[in-house]
């Protein structure tokens, strides 16, 4: 994933909250259902329809698999995109992979020692019930500020880079 | 049918050929990709199987 320094160590590997990623997986399964839903209910449709559906049954049901079959592949491009944006703590720096697209990525990274300050908010109950929240961390960098948008458990995060800055300045 | 089917098969070849290489280059937890992997390709070998037999007897 990244290429560490000699002697350096990941702490904590961290990703946006599962939330957003089970709400779109509940829209594709919904819009993959969609066809067989149509079968189902095929008495209460209107009789054009009806007759289109009972007279290229086989057609339809081969045509509704295939549209199954692409859902299934573009679920797990949209899972693989959430699964490739990360967010890592090391002994000596933070990366943050922001996974754009699955051919684009944007590759920050900021040494602990130049962190000048960090906090977390977390905004309306869903947020606080699901504990997921955004961090911002300050740097003396060219970047001046890193925002880490929806992560799961915000105050882990916070106190995992806190602890490994002190251990960064002390060393 | 003959197009869509070939075209569908196109589709999954190439989008599983960029899946996988993704899997495979970036990778951070091996065990959960592993699973993600199988699931994926079960499913779809379930699916695809299906089609072909639906194409087959929708062809006849």
């Amino acid at each position: 994933m990244i290429d560490l320094y000699p002697e350096e160590k990941i702490i904590l590997i961290e990703r946006k909250h599962w939330l957003p990623i089970s709400i779109e997986g509940l829209s594709f399964s919904m819009a993959g259902i969609l066809p067989f839903l149509a079968i189902g209910i095929a008495d209460s449709l209107p009789q054009s329809i009806k007759l289109v559906i009972d007279h290229y049954r086989l057609n339809y049901l081969f045509f509704s698999s295939a549209w199954l079959l692409v859902i299934w592949v573009l679920f797990f491009m949209a899972w693989t995109k959430y699964y490739l944006d990360i967010f890592i703590v090391t002994t000596k720096r933070i990366v943050d992979i922001n996974q754009i697209s699955l051919f684009s990525r944007d590759v920050s990274e900021m040494k602990l020692e130049h962190i000048q300050d960090i906090n977390y908010k977390v905004n309306g109950l869903l947020a606080s019930l699901m504990k997921f929240g955004d961090v911002h961390i300050q740097s003396a960098g060219e970047k001046n500020e890193f925002v880490i948008r929806n992560i799961s458990n915000p105050d882990k995060l916070c106190e995992a880079i806190s602890k490994q800055h002190l251990e960064s300045l002390k060393g | 049918m003959d197009i869509s089917s070939w075209a569908l098969l196109a589709f999954f070849v190439i989008a599983t050929i960029i899946l996988n290489y993704h899997w495979k280059k970036y990778e951070v937890d091996t065990m959960r990709v592993r699973a993600t992997r199988y699931v994926y390709f079960t499913v779809s070998a379930v699916l695809i199987t299906v089609s072909a037999i639906l194409f087959y007897y929708a062809s006849l």
